[in-house]
């Protein structure tokens, strides 16, 4: 039993190894951007919209909503990254119900290199908000002592952020597995379904942990920006 | 953990924000702003609109109320109209009806006259008539000589004033003296009259008998203003006088839509 789609390799030839974890990656994102081409190929404006587009519209505006209530700011500087993520995360976790499909979710690889990327993204966007200068300085607040602290939280949360999401879906296919092993009927169903709604919990839970991350980098700006503002009246 | 599938996944997380951002987010936002922007402009024209139907409904009411309040004066001026309207006809009426009774009883008075002149003149034919074969066939007498014979007594039996006035006026002109008579007078009865009339007055002038179709049934003379006449005619405006008072009185019981009616059984 494969454990982790990253062990499923399709081609190799070192040091580019093609494994199940990539073409399921591959696949999901042609899929996605497929859809969304396909969709926005021919977008009305009036009231009457087709069914397809009024999904997405659906989709982009709940996520819009969920990023503006979050960070109480404009969503659009967000929604890109913080959007792709739940968008991504959120098909590979459904298309587990789709026979011989491996979620890229459930290789650490991808949950690293997502956890990654919002590792990343936390000071592009706060740098980009705030400045280079304050927000490193924001790490030496209050005190310079925590500095360390700081940095080793910032590791620590993406690798929680990491392991979280690997754990969570590696072991949900791997019980779905070791069940239907044992209890081939009705079980594993159940257990899919539960899956299904797991892997939509985990979708949510890291894009909003994301964004909490990112939004809590560029708060400090608001909140000084808000502070001068308040200076600047009196 | 495959460092190599990190490092990719990394790039294909980056390749699919950079496509997704394409392809889907800013083509929907696009499209909700714009359809936002449209619905605000169509919000826009609606509450226009709605501004616009307030003000005309606002007017159109103010109208209603206006035409309700001068409903009253109108209709009181178009009743005002109408009764003057109404009366002008009424009198317009009044006055062709007036005109057409007014003709009408020209008319009626003509044919009454008309009538009674051709009663007049066939009673007295008639008359003339029955008399004139009564006295022949019951006193073997004619009823000429019977006229010129009273005619000759009354000449004899004038009073002294009468008399005496006619004398005067006699004695004042030389133009001969005028007998006329209904009737063609034989010479007998000419020479009758003329010796009455000279045994009675003094007379130098020539006495001339005419025949006349005023006189009815009779003989007169004209003397100096002076007039002695004997004839039916007196007895005849008697009758006539008679005749026009109950017709008079037949026509004022009737009312005026009976006219014709009363015309009728009066002709």
């Amino acid at each position: 039993m494969e454990v982790s789609p990253d062990n499923i390799v399709i081609y190799a030839r070192e040091p580019i190894v093609i494994n199940a974890t990539l073409l399921f990656t591959w696949i999901t994102m042609g899929l996605l951007v497929g859809v969304s081409g396909w969709v926005t190929r021919q977008l009305s404006v009036h009231p009457q919209l087709p069914p397809w587009q009024n999904g997405l519209e659906l989709v982009v505006d709940g996520i819009c909503n969920q990023i503006r209530e979050i960070t109480q700011q404009d969503p659009e500087p967000y929604l890109s990254f913080v959007g792709t993520l739940f968008l991504f995360i959120v098909t590979c976790n459904l298309l587990t119900v789709v026979p011989g499909y491996h979620a890229p979710t459930g290789s650490l690889s991808t949950t690293a290199a997502l956890a990654l990327c919002v590792f990343v993204a936390v000071p592009i966007f706060g740098i980009r908000q705030q400045g280079l200068g304050r927000y490193l300085k924001s790490y030496l607040e209050p005190t310079p002592i925590m500095l360390p602290f700081q940095i080793i939280g910032e590791l620590s949360r993406t690798l929680a952020l990491a392991v979280r999401l690997f754990g969570n879906i590696m072991s949900g296919n791997l019980l779905a597995a070791i069940l239907l092993s044992l209890v081939p009927l009705f079980v594993p169903i159940a257990m899919q379904l539960l899956g299904l709604v797991f892997g939509v919990i985990q979708a949510y839970v890291f894009s909003v942990l994301a964004l909490v991350y990112i939004a809590s980098a560029s708060s400090v700006q608001q909140k000084n920006h808000y502070g001068s503002t308040q200076e600047n009246n009196l | 953990m495959n460092w190599f599938t990190v490092f990719a996944q990394v790039l294909n997380f980056l390749i699919l924000v950079a496509l997704l951002r394409w392809f889907l987010y800013q083509p929907i936002l696009k499209v909700m702003q714009k359809r936002q922007t449209l619905i605000a402009e169509r919000w826009q024209e609606a509450e226009r609109l709605h501004a616009e139907a307030q003000q005309a409904l606002a007017t159109y009411q103010q109208q209603q109320q206006e035409l309700q309040q001068n409903q009253a004066t109108w209709q009181a001026e178009a009743r005002l109209a109408a009764d003057q309207e109404r009366q002008r006809l009424l009198a317009q009426v009044r006055q062709a009806i007036a005109e057409q009774r007014t003709a009408w009883q020209a008319d009626l008075q003509q044919e009454q006259e008309a009538f009674l002149r051709t009663l007049r003149q066939n009673v007295i034919h008639q008359t003339y008539a029955i008399a004139r074969q009564a006295l022949k066939d019951l006193a073997n007498a004619d009823l000429e000589a019977q006229l010129v014979q009273v005619f000759c007594d009354r000449l004899h039996h004038l009073d002294s004033s009468q008399q005496q006035a006619i004398a005067q006026a006699l004695s004042q002109t030389n133009q001969p003296i005028l007998i006329r008579s209904s009737f063609e007078l034989h010479p007998d009865r000419c020479q009758q009259v003329t010796e009455a009339l000279r045994a009675q007055f003094a007379i130098p002038q020539p006495i001339e008998f005419v025949i006349t179709s005023d006189l009815f049934c009779g003989i007169e003379i004209k003397l100096a203003g002076q007039e002695i006449v004997w004839s039916l005619d007196t007895y005849l405006q008697t009758l006539e006088q008679r005749l026009s008072h109950a017709l008079a009185q037949e026509e004022t019981s009737h009312h005026e839509p009976h006219f014709s009616a009363g015309a009728g059984c009066l002709l």
